[in-house]
């Protein structure tokens, strides 16, 4: 049996076949190596097309050799690198874009405050903390109904409540805390999906504006009752000369009541002989001339002259006149 | 793949009709990623003609995880796909 296999040996070698079996086997191992390296390469190719949220690749679609051909592993690392470029140019405007937010909520005049959308503080500015948490270093993560209004819940008239209720922006002119008012200003954040995720309300403090509101209003009704008690005639003039306010004493000298006069131009109540030199007075005095002691007489109603005797003045605004205000006494009681 | 007009941008034309994703995707991202600069500066838009449906989906969706500008319009039986840069957008004002 050993003579015949070495007999078979030497055949073997004489004739090739020994060695075209090895370079057999061997292409065959070499075959398998490829189909196991083209289907890694295909198993990872498809990993990343899902990662890419892309379907997978089918053979039909690129043949093995085209595969080697397209090199997609290289096409898809290449353009990863753009997305990552991409991201890091992104991040890098993230990071700019939220130092400049948060310059503007440090430099503000205004409290604002972002609340998720649950009403938990997430952040507010320094001027918030100095309008409602003055005391307080425990308020992000806290509801802002607790921190604020000190309720467990919504308090009635909530902006919160009206803005998530509404998905738009609200404005609520005169919000009062406290006894101080305060002018707020709330918008919805939205994801992607069109879900509030969180609402930026802005605060202002307008107490120092109502109350000089309230002491002009007292002011003018201060005034207005000086005006309308005095024995002297006033009267408010618009640059057209119509009346725009006449006083009591002014109405009882016309005879007419007060809505009358409002309406009337002074010309029609000056006496003809005055009129002109009314006029040019007048025309004067908007001009921006200083005017003297104004003398004239007045027509009432029943066609009896009233004299007068008073100083006029004049508003301007922007360069225009506004109004002239006068301020006379009847000469016929004592003259 | 043609080069059409003298205009800027230059219009590169891909047409990819016949084939379906992710092999468009692939050739797509290739004529990408070979004209990165150009289509950065704008010098370049890419046109890609498909006829398959979740290209216009794919193509966009990735060419703007890059960084560019995507559109798709149907034109007649194929969709038209343009890539081109995003440019420096609208401005933040001051």
């Amino acid at each position: 049996m050993k003579m015949t296999g070495k007999i078979r040996q030497l055949l073997n070698d004489f004739s090739g076949l020994g060695e075209l079996g090895r370079l057999s086997a061997e292409n065959e191992g070499l075959r398998q190596r490829e189909r196991v390296a083209i289907s890694y390469v295909r198993d990872k190719v498809n990993q990343l097309l899902l990662v890419m949220g892309t379907l997978p690749l089918r053979h039909e679609e690129l043949d093995e050799q085209t595969l080697l051909d397209l090199d997609p592993i290289g096409i898809i690392a290449d353009s990863f690198s753009r997305v990552l470029e991409h991201l890091n140019e992104t991040n890098e405007e993230l990071h700019a874009a939220r130092d400049e937010i948060q310059a503007i909520l440090t430099s503000a005049g205004v409290g604002i405050l972002v609340v998720d959308h649950d009403m938990r503080i997430q952040a507010y500015n320094p001027k918030l903390k100095e309008l409602f948490l003055r005391d307080r270093s425990d308020a992000l993560g806290q509801t802002c109904c607790s921190v604020l209004c000190g309720s467990d819940g919504p308090p009635p008239n909530c902006t919160f409540e009206k803005i998530v209720a509404s998905r738009i922006g609200i404005h609520q002119p005169d919000w009062v805390y406290k006894d101080r008012h305060y002018d707020v200003s709330g918008s919805p954040i939205k994801n992607r999906y069109g879900e509030i995720t969180s609402v930026v309300l802005v605060y202002t403090d307008i107490t120092d504006r109502k109350r000089m509101e309230e002491a002009l209003r007292e002011s003018g009704r201060m005034y207005g009752d000086m005006f309308e008690n005095a024995v002297e005639l006033v009267a408010g003039i618009d640059p057209d000369g119509y009346f725009l306010y006449a006083n009591r004493a002014l109405c009882e000298a016309l005879g007419c009541s007060r809505e009358e006069a409002v309406g009337l131009t002074f010309c029609e109540v000056v006496h003809p002989d005055h009129r002109a030199r009314c006029l040019a007075q007048f025309e004067a005095l908007l001009a921006g001339e200083r005017i003297g002691p104004v003398r004239a007489a007045l027509v009432a109603g029943d066609g009896s002259a009233v004299g007068i005797e008073g100083s006029l003045s004049c508003g301007f605004k922007e360069g225009g006149p506004t109004v002239a205000c006068g301020i006379f006494r009847r000469l016929d009681a004592t003259s | 793949m043609t080069a059409m007009g003298d205009d800027n941008p230059r219009e590169i034309e891909l047409d990819l009709r016949g084939q379906i994703c992710p092999s468009t995707l692939l050739r797509a991202l290739k004529e990408m990623n070979c004209r990165r600069q150009e289509l950065k500066d704008g010098r370049v838009k890419l046109v890609i003609k498909t006829n398959n449906r979740d290209s216009t989906t794919t193509i966009p969706d990735t060419a703007v995880n890059m960084g560019y500008e995507a559109s798709v319009a149907k034109e007649g039986d194929y969709y038209r796909i343009v890539v081109e840069g995003a440019g420096d957008g609208a401005g933040r004002g001051a």
